[in-house]
């Protein structure tokens, strides 16, 4: 089981950069990277802020994906 | 949130002028009379003071500035494992070489090698936290 996100495909729908998104939600460019990669999981906390960010249920934006 | 970070920054600043004073008391201890008294002692220490707390604090000020951060979740998690696998390795590498040592014969070490080889460690290990922390 793993925890995909579609944080690329809401970013990209709202013509927003990794670095403006970064410097919205403080956090690091790399970071962003990371999440849209699949390679690093945000904490809940950074989980809540991308979705009122985004505004957005949490359904939309993870998802689990069975192996 | 950030503001309990600004509160813990300064905790630790004001932790490690302790330690430095007690650094300090401990040289002045255990070496004595050789070292500068007076005058020139004091300069030593405004000096040390303002090289090692305010220019961290300088570079850490001029760094708030900019509006992306330095470091997130994701870098004191990387830092942490790191710090956590390298002194694993630290300790299961030392033990290798003290068996190893200890194989060819050596049965006492001087002072002095650990001294170098514990400063080489601790340099090695904080060029490895920039390298991580840059990832």
């Amino acid at each position: 089981m793993k925890v995909n996100n579609k944080v690329r495909e809401m970013r990209q729908a709202r013509h927003i950069t990794q670095v403006k998104m970064a410097e919205d939600l403080g956090i690091t460019r790399q970071t962003i990277n990371a999440i849209e990669k699949g390679k690093y999981n945000p904490s809940l906390e950074l989980a809540f802020r991308l979705l009122a960010y985004f505004d957005v249920p949490f359904e939309e934006l993870f998802y689990i994906e069975e192996e | 949130m950030r503001k309990m970070k600004k509160r813990y920054e300064l905790l630790v600043y004001i932790f490690i002028t302790l330690c430095c004073f007690l650094g300090l008391w401990l040289g002045l201890k255990l070496i004595g009379e050789d070292l500068p008294s007076g005058k020139s002692l004091l300069v030593l220490i405004l000096v040390g003071i303002a090289g090692g707390i305010g220019l961290p604090m300088l570079v850490s000020w001029l760094r708030d500035r900019k509006r992306q951060p330095e470091m997130d979740e994701r870098t004191v998690r990387m830092l942490k494992d790191y710090l956590l696998a390298a002194t694993a390795g630290v300790w299961l590498l030392s033990g290798i070489l003290l068996l190893v040592l200890f194989g060819i014969g050596y049965e006492t070490v001087e002072l002095g090698l650990i001294a170098v080889y514990g400063i080489g460690i601790v340099f090695l290990m904080t060029v490895g936290l920039f390298v991580v922390k840059r990832l």
